[in-house]
């Protein structure tokens, strides 16, 4: 169907030449009126009737040529308009009528149908939307398919029939389930407890026949949990069910091939799901667990608000919390009682039941549904469970992936955007003293959700490449669609979502990014009116510290001016404003430092002051100003304690492995190198490198950054051969991550000098001449580098070249020269070129040099090695 | 233990986005070899962005082609690069827009089972206005027209594909706008001379 390789045409083709002509003549005609074309055009092909031909063709096409193109843009438009989406619902699918839409999903729509004979039936139909039959959704439908067709139970929503419309789409017919979610259903009711665990245990065991026939669920939530008014539970929804495949089932564990991450529902979802981990029967375990933890204390387990991908690593290294002491008032009347009464039935064995649903490692879980409905039925009838409390031993185990991937990445960011952004809006809901703003936000926040969620059609498994869809992709995708037109309308909406996203771009280091999002948050808040004046403010401020981590110090200042002028200007509030005016304050004190001015230390102090005030001394915010602080502190003293006290408080709000954790970390065992305390420089050393390895992965710049810092501890301690392992794999990662860097440099100086204490001379001169070399071509002659061709000096001295270490030190001495370099740091190569001039016999031109060391250093003791030097050189030269 | 040939490669999209700037300035640097190796890169991620436009129900119906492009743009190059890489970059998802929808519609007329298709149809189950042309005959007739003059080719591409403007066709080109706006209408000619009238 190639046209190259075309049939041959009964009229032979215009060559390039006619084609040409044609092309001219057609040009020189569209040009005249209608009326002269046809007469002008025989007059123009003079007599050539394959010319003639062509061209009045075109001619009678041209008035065609401007619909044709519109026609070709409304097609393609068209096309990616949702292609041929129907806007009206079909009448009838198969025997049914159509009565009404009752669900939607990004792949199909759900309908309630009925018909009237041969019998009165009430069904649900699912039916794919149009334009999205592609093979593998088709497949994914399929699946579905087979996987209700082999589920018969009263407790599963039925699979009656299915079919495919006359437009090719397929589609299900199911049982039409009437009924509530189910914790809707229970507080409802007022159910206490011991009947929400009937209730529970009937679904157990509808999801335990399921995983009987291989499948596993994966979206277990009360909304695809409905209970009929006989009190009957209701399993629905299938849609990412994965089907077990038997011949690889070991032992009831079975291994699925793709996770389907983007899925599920994040607060339902198992830590493994979120990962990417392998996916097993222990995954509805988990559901099944926050289903119950909600069910009896009518809360989630874990929450991920505001929080980066992080700290819900961290939520997921710690137990759950346990439900009695998650109850509140409202919950506990929802369940019959007071909070006493429902948390004492709670405590106990009911915690220890859901918190063994609840583990991290899937194989601490129960080991299937059925082992679970087993411990609930032994509750009911107060016989011993299998759960048991925890045992801090396995605690102490840390399950940090190597390898994590970008789903857990992308999931967690793009849930901390979900909820935190939800978050904020509820909080500032229940700030808010007004009806009508409050309900203003409440439909912000309601766009925002639509928003975000939106954003995870390009993590859709079907549609991203493979299963890895990273937090930048997802993050893009929402950039580029809050440029777009959907939220023009709420300029506030669209304001908070930039900023949030500016907020991640930031942490992800991702800083023009992070600057262009914020600028325009700033600008969106601006036409959000005067509501929003302290919401921009904040925007403002993140700029200004995007601004300062780009190293645009008079950009932040300036800014930051601006920011404090408008803050003067607005109703001082000040108990309420104490914490924003806390953050202008010191960023400004950040910024001026950078400025260098020199009374920083004060106004880091105040912010530090307004912040206690304000936000209590249990603070994020607080850390951040005492790690600054300590930073800049001159006694060490005053710095430790400000570290330590920034330390436990990040630790306690970020977990163990958090990049500010580490940030303080590193600037404690500073200190501690510092003021001579090697042991502890140590351990923090080691504690930092443990962190970054697990948030950066083992083979990161700034891992060898902290095995370099280890190193010069461990030197320090003379302990060479452990140092010299440090800077040995510091090294090796650099080469890999920055090959031309003058980190590089520094590490492979640092490795050559611990190799000649190691005795090795032999490997440290090239090691030290591949850091030379890279140096040079890095930045040329610099201070720095007359240092480092010294040392270079030095080895080939030590290691008996003295040709090649007299050539170096002469031109060190001459490049210290020209750079005007100072006399105490030319005294060491003067004495070192006269040392081993003399050695040689030279001793006409070694004893100028000795003298003009020993003049520049006359203040040395007798046993410095200088000057021990400078004496050998005096005994072996004597006339 | 599940074995590891089930695990699918994990594509690095920084390093694609990365490799995809890199090449667009080795082809805007005159490297006729780079735009061969972009153009995967390139189809792939306009594959997974129509689709998910398609999933989208849009009540708007505002430029849908350069929203599309845009998206495309940002996903794979970022937000700063220069205008004119810029309009180099769209030419070439132009091009594999032309690609993308293509194969859709090969997709969806197997799909229907229709075999021979028409070369015009209305498709009436739509309020939007104006006629709709057969995609896949479209596209064989722009094969023809590249057997005589593909820029021509492109100047369709660019302008009814890609959503460009006449001057952004004119800096990928580098001919004068004039020439484009006579690129454009001869060639609209000539496809509606062989694809016949519109209904």
């Amino acid at each position: 169907m190639s046209a190259e390789t075309g049939p041959h045409e009964t009229r032979p083709e215009l060559d390039a030449d006619e084609w040409r002509r044609v092309e001219e003549i057609f040009h020189r005609l569209s040009e005249e009126p209608p009326a002269r074309r046809r007469k002008a055009a025989a007059e123009a092909c003079a007599g050539d009737e394959r010319l003639l031909h062509e061209v009045s063709a075109l001619l009678d096409a041209l008035p065609h040529g401007d619909d044709l193109e519109g026609a070709i843009r409304g097609t393609v438009d068209h096309w990616l308009d949702g292609a041929a989406e129907p806007l009206t619902d079909p009448e009838t699918i198969g025997p049914f009528r159509i009565l009404e839409r009752i669900g939607e999903g990004g792949l199909a729509v759900v309908y309630l149908a009925e018909r009237h004979e041969p019998f009165h039936q009430r069904v649900a139909i699912k039916l794919l939307k149009r334009g999205l039959e592609t093979e593998e959704i088709l497949r994914r439908l399929k699946l579905e398919g087979q996987i209700l067709a082999q589920l018969e139970h009263p407790n599963v929503a039925r699979l009656l029939d299915g079919g495919w419309t006359e437009d090719g789409r397929p589609y299900f017919i199911l049982e039409h389930v009437q009924g509530e979610p189910i914790d809707v259903y229970c507080d409802r009711r007022q159910l206490d407890i011991r009947a929400r665990l009937r209730l529970f245990h009937q679904v157990c065991v509808a999801v335990q026949q399921a995983h009987n026939r291989l499948v596993v669920h994966r979206d277990l939530k009360p909304s695809n949990l409905l209970v009929t008014a006989d009190g009957e539970p209701k399993l629905l929804d299938f849609g990412i069910a994965k089907l077990l495949d038997a011949s690889r089932i070991p032992h009831g564990e079975a291994g699925l091939t793709r996770p389907g991450a983007s899925w599920m529902t994040p607060d339902y979802a198992a830590p493994e799901q979120m990962s990417g981990g392998e996916l097993t029967t222990a995954v509805d375990v988990y559901g099944l667990g926050v289903l119950l933890y909600g069910l009896l204390c009518g809360r989630l387990p874990r929450r991920v608000a505001g929080k980066g991908p992080l700290e819900v690593e961290a939520l997921f290294d710690r137990p759950a919390k346990r439900p009695s002491a998650d109850l509140t008032a409202t919950a506990a009347k929802a369940r019959g009682g007071s909070v006493d009464g429902v948390g004492r039935i709670l405590r106990g064995d009911l915690d220890n039941l859901v918190q063994k649903a609840l583990e991290r490692d899937p194989k601490r879980r129960y080991a299937s549904v059925q082992e679970l409905a087993d411990d609930v039925r032994r509750f009911l009838r107060s016989e011993p469970l299998l759960a048991r409390p925890d045992t801090w031993t396995y605690r102490t185990a840390k399950f940090v992936r190597r390898h994590r991937t970008g789903v857990i990445a992308a999931t967690a960011v793009a849930l901390s955007l979900v909820l935190g952004v939800v978050a904020a809006l509820v909080g500032l809901r229940q700030a808010q003293h007004q009806r009508a703003l409050a309900q203003q936000r409440l439909q912000e926040m309601e766009a925002v959700v639509d928003f975000t969620t939106g954003m995870f059609d390009i993590a859709d498994p079907g549609e991203a490449r493979g299963s890895a869809v990273t937090a930048r992709e997802i993050l893009d995708q929402g950039a580029a669609r809050i440029a777009g037109d959907t939220l023009q309308a709420q300029p506030a909406v669209s304001a908070r979502l930039l900023d949030t996203m500016g907020r991640v771009y930031q942490n992800l280091g991702l800083y023009p990014s992070a600057h262009d999002l914020l600028t325009r948050a700033t600008e969106r808040w601006h036409d959000a009116g005067p509501d929003h004046r302290l919401d921009g403010l904040a925007s403002r401020r993140r700029l200004a510290s995007v601004l300062l981590d780009q190293g645009r110090f008079d950009a932040a200042a300036k800014l930051l001016d601006a920011i404090r002028a408008e803050e003067e200007e607005l109703d001082p509030h000040l108990d309420e404003r104490a914490a924003d005016l806390a953050d202008t304050l010191h960023l400004s004190a950040l910024v001026d430092r950078e400025l260098g001015a020199t009374e920083t230390v004060a106004l880091l102090r105040g912010a530090l002051d307004m912040r206690l005030e304000s936000l209590g001394s249990d603070h994020l915010a607080v850390a951040e100003s005492r790690n600054d602080l300590g930073e800049i502190l001159e006694d060490p003293a005053a710095a430790r304690s400000q570290f330590e006290e920034a330390l436990r408080i990040r630790r306690r709000h970020l977990g163990p492995n958090h990049p500010l954790v580490a940030e303080t970390l590193h600037n404690l065992a500073t200190n501690q190198e510092e003021t001579g305390d090697l042991e502890a420089a140590e351990r923090g050393f080691r504690e930092v490198l443990t962190i970054r390895r697990k948030v950066l992965g083992t083979v990161h710049r700034d891992v060898a950054v902290s095995l370099n810092n280890l190193g010069k501890v461990l030197h320090g301690q003379e302990r060479h051969e452990q140092a010299l392992e440090s800077y040995l794999e510091a090294v090796e990662i650099a080469r890999q991550t920055v090959p031309s860097h003058p980190i590089t440099a520094g590490l492979l100086s640092n490795l050559a000098l611990e190799l000649r204490d190691c005795n090795r001379l032999d490997d440290a001169i090239p090691v030290m001449a591949e850091a030379v070399d890279l140096r040079l071509s890095l930045f040329g002659k610099t201070a720095e580098q007359v240092q480092l061709d010294f040392n270079y000096a030095t080895l080939l001295a030590s290691a008996g070249r003295r040709r090649e270490a007299v050539l170096r030190l002469e031109q060190n001495l001459a490049d210290m020269h020209e750079l005007g370099i100072n006399d105490f740091d030319r005294s060491y190569p003067l004495t070192l070129l006269a040392d081993l001039l003399a050695q040689g016999g030279d001793c006409e031109r070694a004893r100028p040099l000795a003298a003009e060391a020993l003049n520049l250093r006359r203040d040395l003791a007798p046993d410095h090695s200088l000057r021990v030097h400078v004496d050998e050189v005096a005994a072996r030269c004597k006339p | 233990m599940s074995s590891s040939s089930e695990i699918e490669p994990d594509p690095n999209p920084n390093h694609t986005r990365h490799e995809v700037t890199r090449l667009l300035q080795r082809w805007m640097d005159g490297d006729e070899e780079a735009l061969a190796e972009m153009t995967p890169l390139v189809y792939d991620e306009l594959r997974v962005l129509a689709r998910s436009h398609m999933r989208r129900e849009r009540s708007d119906h505002v430029l849908q082609t350069t929203a599309l492009v845009n998206e495309a743009y940002l996903a794979l190059i970022g937000l700063q690069v220069d205008w004119r890489s810029r309009a180099h970059f769209f030419s070439v998802v132009s091009q594999m827009m032309r690609r993308v929808l293509v194969n859709m519609a090969r997709r969806r007329d197997a799909a229907k089972r229709g075999g021979d298709v028409a070369l015009f149809s209305f498709d009436d189950t739509l309020v939007a206005s104006g006629p709709r042309l057969d995609i896949v005959a479209l596209d064989l007739a722009l094969q023809k027209l590249a057997e005589f003059d593909e820029r021509k080719v492109k100047v369709i591409e660019m302008r009814c594909f890609g959503g460009m403007t006449i001057d952004e066709v004119s800096e990928v080109l580098e001919v004068s706008p004039a020439t484009v706006e006579r690129d454009l209408s001869f060639a609209r000619t000539w496809l509606a001379r062989h694809l016949g009238p519109l209904p």
